[in-house]
This record gives structure tokens, C-alpha cells and sequence, in this order.
């Protein structure tokens, strides 16, 4: 999870060029092991502010900052901070769907499907894709789950993954253009 | 589409231009260069079809009848058995030409991408026959490649295919198409606003119509590029944003690596940044100076700045050539002026005259004019004439 958040730090302010907040929720925080913070509560790698070990009551000062996008890092603790997630733009769930870890993943969608999205529904993502598993989650869940694909260096994000991400972060920057002219449709009156 | 009280009728937009079968009548106009372009022109289309997402679309009907050369370039026409490839390949029966099928549809096997390599294998040994005098080893070779009965031995993409072709063609055997010796070109500017990123997308649209892939990069913070890709009209490919024949990327930071295609010259806008330009130690730097009175200040401190930089060239921006001549009378050597444009990504006669000149001495490839236009031209010419005798 935190491999991913992070990646996807790295993507939104290197890649995509905003200033990017990463906000670390959950109790077993190993962000604070990286680097320490400083006095305002953050470190900055590679022009990104982590904010490690954070209380939830700073959430909302920290969204009223100037940040461009904001990745919140909840581990696994989905419910301790369930109103915080459904005010999210973007929400991500990585599930694991080894066979001996995909209960796990059952488990969650389990409590997921209770939940009321509205407009902006999850995303689903998986680092280990076990096809058979994938299919019937998805089967079953009526869900998507989007293949992560191996990154292995989370602060120096290569080329070929920018589409993932940008898919993950809802990104549509380039908008193609071709020579699509649409038909026009009238009728004689 | 229109309706009247006996019919519907659809209309179509008028293409301009002749088939590549009536050019290839007149086989005077099928050169090398001709050949290049049309082949990579038509390879470009098909790739694009063949990347449509989701569902890729095969043309299948490719010969040179429906190859339409036109003055702005390729146009393919009649997409009457093109059809969209499905997961598990398509079957259809057996209609399209039968020079140009693929063994698979005449077999009526299932259909895929390599239906169209097939296609374009046999457009180019078309062309080949039709010019003449141009028949490498190499060139027929990779015709055997792409006609090959056998899928396996066939070309797998149309961009295998492409890039094959293109390696040969701009190879040091090839005497059309050799390489160029610049790498990497810096564009800096005396003052904010004066035009460099312009230049800048100009010139990188320019190498690339010459097929000398350039792409461009933002090395400046005004964060120009990313404004323009949010205004749309750009494809994005791994980390690079094209836009018909423009390659670039906006400044990104150190948490990000791109895949920057091999070959291809770098052109590097630096903005202001004249200190940041000269790190760079490029083969050539072009500094870019305004021309009003209130500009000139600059000018001249950017001029001194940079005056070390190895291979300097002096830009004149909006034209004023007045003034163009004043700097060189007072700084000893050319400086060019860039016209008055309004599109960076639309290619002008002017501009297009600037860039050959300015690159003249750093150029080591063959001039050549703007094929298309001159082959329209001419091959139309010839047609009429052949037609009022």
C-alpha cells in the first residue's frame, strides 16, 4: 500500500507537475522510519511533503492548503477513517489476490459493497493478479480490478506506467485528436 | 446525412489529390523520397487504426487506388470491409484485391493486424517496381519480410514493419536519407515572452517533417506545455505528448524517468535560463532577442552571457529585420529572423526557409524540397497533359 501511495506521489508531482501532500493515516506508519519531519510536521523528497503519523484532526487544515492533490495512505484501517475516504476524489483499494491472501480481498469487498458511493465509485487494484481469482471477484462483486504493474522504484516512476496512473488518478490530460469530424445530422423541414 | 422526400443521402468530405495508382503511371515522380514518405505516411495511418482502443480496426483493403496523395499528404479512402478487430480475430470472407490479400483472408482464416502488413509489404514492392532504379537487397527483403505467407515469418506489427523500413532508409547506405549530426540543440531567450518556446515547438515540428525525430522539452518553469496539452489536441505516448508531427514533454521532476526514443535530436527550451542553457553543452544554441526598442537591453546582456557558447546562432523574433541587422553589425555575426507566425505547430514556407538556412552548415543530409507539394503538382500537371492530348 505504502509502495503504491507513494509511487503515486512521486507520479503526481514529478510526473504531472502539482504540488503534492502525502499524508500518512494509519497507526503502523513507516514513513516516519524514512526521513524525520520537520518542525511543521512534514518532510520533502523530491518536492513532495510527507506528513508522517498524522492525526486525523489535521486532515482537514492541511486540505485547506494549498495542495493540488493530496494522497491519504489509510493501510488497512478502512473503517477508522471511512468518513475521510468517502470525501476523496479518488478512491483506491488494493486488494491482494494471492491464493492465500484473497480472503482478505473477499473480506473487504464484502464491507465495501455495504457502502453507498454515490457518483464516484472505488477503484479497484491489484499488484499480484491472479487471473482466475481476478475474474471471479470480478464476476461476483460486478467490479473491475486494474493491474498494477511492477514498479520497482516507487520515487523514480518509469514511463512506461504513466497511462496506469494516470487511469488510477482519473488523469486525462491529452485529449486525442484526430481528424474525427463528426457527421452532421440534420433534417429538411 | 440529409434526407429528401425520395432518399437519404450521406455527404462525404471532398478529397483533394490523385491516387497513388495514377501517380505511379508517371514513374518520373516515384523517387526514394516519394516512396519514403508515402510508405511512412500510410504506415502511420494504419498504425493509428490499429491502436484505436478498444478495439483496434483493420483496414484490409489497402492498394494504391485507395491511397490518395493530396497536397497536405496521405489520405486513405474507401473503409467499406475495414472492420473492428475483435480478442479472438475475425473471420470474413474473401472480398478485397487480389494482389494485395493476404494469403489468411483469401484462405478465409482469421483476419489480424498482419492482414494489413501484408498490404503494405505489397504497396511497397509496388512502388519499388514502379520508380525503377532503386532496388536494394535490403529494401526487397524486408517487401519478403512483410509479404511472407507465413504469419510467423510475417512482420508482427505494422511498427515492426515501420521501423525496419525507416532504419533503412536513414541509414549511411541509403544515400537519401542520412543522419544528422546534431544531438541536442539548446533555445534560449534574452527576456521573458519573446518567443523561445515558440521557436522552440516550430523547430521541433520542423525536424520531425523532415523525418529527423526531434523531440521537444521544456526546461523552463512556466509549465507552458502542460497548459497546452490541458487545452487538448495531444496523443499521450509513454511519457511524451505528440500532436500530428510534434513530439514533447512537459519539465518533469526527479521523481520520474522517461524512455527518450533513441536517435532523435533534443531540443531543449530553456526559457530565460541562459545560465542553465549554457550547462547543457550543446551542439548548437540558439539565442532568441526581441527587436523593439525596449528589448535590445536585454538582448545585448543576453549576448554577452552566452557569447562563449559553441555554435551560436542569433534569432531576430517577429521579423524585424532592421534591427536583425543592427545586432549583427554590432555583434559580427548573422542573425536570422524569425517571422511573424501564428501557429507554432503549423509549418510555413518562412519558417520553413529560416530552419534550412540556419541549419545549412550544421546539415549533413541531401536538401530536398517539400515532396508532397511538388509531387501533387507536378503528377497532376502530367495527368492533364496526358488527358487534354
Amino acid at each position: 500500500m505504502t509502495h503504491l501511495s507513494v509511487a503515486l506521489a512521486n507520479y503526481a508531482a514529478s510526473g504531472l507537475g502539482k504540488k503534492t501532500a502525502y499524508l500518512e493515516l494509519y497507526a503502523n506508519g513507516e514513513i516516519a522510519h524514512w526521513k524525520k519531519a520537520g518542525a511543521e510536521g512534514y518532510f520533502t523528497d523530491k518536492k513532495i511533503h510527507y506528513y508522517p503519523k498524522l492525526k486525523r484532526e489535521q486532515i482537514p487544515i492541511l486540505l485547506n492548503c494549498d495542495y493540488e492533490c493530496v494522497i491519504m495512505d489509510f493501510g488497512d484501517e478502512y473503517i477508522c477513517f471511512r468518513e475521510e475516504l468517502l470525501h476523496c476524489d479518488k478512491k483506491v483499494f488494493l486488494l491482494n489476490l494471492n491464493l492465500w491472501q484473497n480472503f482478505y480481498a473477499k473480506k473487504l469487498l464484502d464491507m465495501i459493497r455495504k457502502e453507498e458511493w454515490g457518483n464516484i465509485q472505488p477503484l479497484y487494484a491489484s499488484a499480484n493478479v491472479q487471473k482466475k481469482i481476478k475474474l471471479e471477484l470480478e464476476n461476483y462483486y460486478g467490479i473491475q480490478i486494474e493491474k498494477i504493474p511492477f514498479i520497482p522504484d516507487p520515487v523514480c516512476i518509469k514511463s512506461d506506467i504513466f497511462a496506469c496512473f494516470d487511469r488510477i488518478l482519473g488523469h486525462s490530460a491529452a485529449k486525442a485528436k484526430r481528424k474525427n469530424l463528426p457527421i452532421p445530422i440534420w433534417k429538411k423541414k | 446525412m440529409e434526407e429528401d422526400d425520395e432518399a437519404y443521402y450521406i455527404i462525404e468530405e471532398y478529397i483533394e489529390g490523385e491516387s497513388l495508382e495514377a501517380l505511379m503511371l508517371q514513374s518520373l515522380f516515384i523517387t526514394p523520397d516519394f516512396i519514403y514518405h508515402t510508405i511512412m505516411e500510410v504506415a502511420d495511418i494504419l498504425d493509428y487504426m490499429h491502436h484505436v482502443y478498444p478495439e483496434p480496426v483493420i483496414y484490409q483493403d489497402l492498394k494504391s487506388e485507395h491511397v490518395i496523395i493530396g497536397k497536405d499528404g496521405v489520405r486513405l479512402i474507401d473503409f467499406g470491409i475495414a472492420s473492428c478487430l475483435k480478442k479472438r480475430g475475425n473471420k470474413y470472407q474473401n472480398y478485397g484485391t487480389p494482389n494485395f490479400c493476404a494469403p489468411e483472408k483469401r484462405a478465409e482464416a482469421k483476419v489480424s493486424v498482419q492482414t494489413d502488413v501484408y498490404s503494405i509489404g505489397k504497396l511497397l514492392e509496388e512502388l519499388i517496381r514502379a520508380e525503377g532504379t532503386h532496388k536494394s537487397q535490403y529494401l526487397l527483403h524486408i517487401v519478403k519480410k512483410a509479404t511472407n505467407p507465413e504469419l510467423s515469418d510475417r512482420y508482427d506489427s505494422i511498427r515492426a514493419f515501420w521501423a525496419d523500413f525507416a532504419n533503412y532508409m536513414q541509414s549511411d547506405k541509403n544515400s537519401v536519407y542520412q543522419k544528422h549530426l546534431l544531438k541536442k540543440i539548446v533555445i534560449a531567450g534574452s527576456q521573458p515572452r519573446i518567443g523561445t518556446t515558440h521557436l522552440s515547438i516550430s523547430f521541433t515540428e520542423y525536424l520531425n517533417r523532415k523525418n529527423l525525430s526531434a523531440v521537444y522539452q521544456e526546461r523552463n518553469p512556466s509549465d507552458n506545455m502542460r497548459m497546452s496539452i490541458r487545452q487538448g489536441g495531444f496523443t499521450k505516448e509513454g511519457g511524451l505528448y505528440r500532436r500530428r508531427k510534434f513530439f514533447g514533454m512537459p519539465a518533469y521532476g526527479e521523481g520520474v524517468e522517461v524512455n527518450f526514443p533513441e536517435d532523435s535530436v533534443e531540443i531543449l527550451d530553456y526559457g530565460t535560463d541562459l545560465h542553465g542553457a549554457l550547462s547543457e553543452q550543446a551542439d548548437l544554441f540558439l539565442l532568441v532577442m526581441g527587436c523593439k526598442e525596449w528589448e535590445i537591453e536585454y538582448g545585448k546582456t543576453a549576448f554577452e552571457t552566452v557569447r562563449q557558447a559553441k555554435n551560436l546562432i542569433l534569432v531576430a523574433n517577429y521579423g524585424s529585420k532592421k534591427q536583425a541587422k543592427q545586432y549583427a553589425k554590432e555583434y559580427k555575426q548573422t542573425v536570422y529572423c524569425f517571422p511573424l507566425d501564428e501557429n507554432p505547430f503549423h509549418m510555413t514556407k518562412e519558417k520553413e526557409g529560416l530552419f534550412e538556412r540556419l541549419l545549412e552548415k550544421h546539415w549533413n543530409c541531401r536538401k530536398y524540397s517539400w515532396q508532397w507539394r511538388d509531387t501533387f503538382i507536378c503528377g497532376i500537371g502530367k495527368l492533364c497533359s496526358k488527358w487534354i492530348r
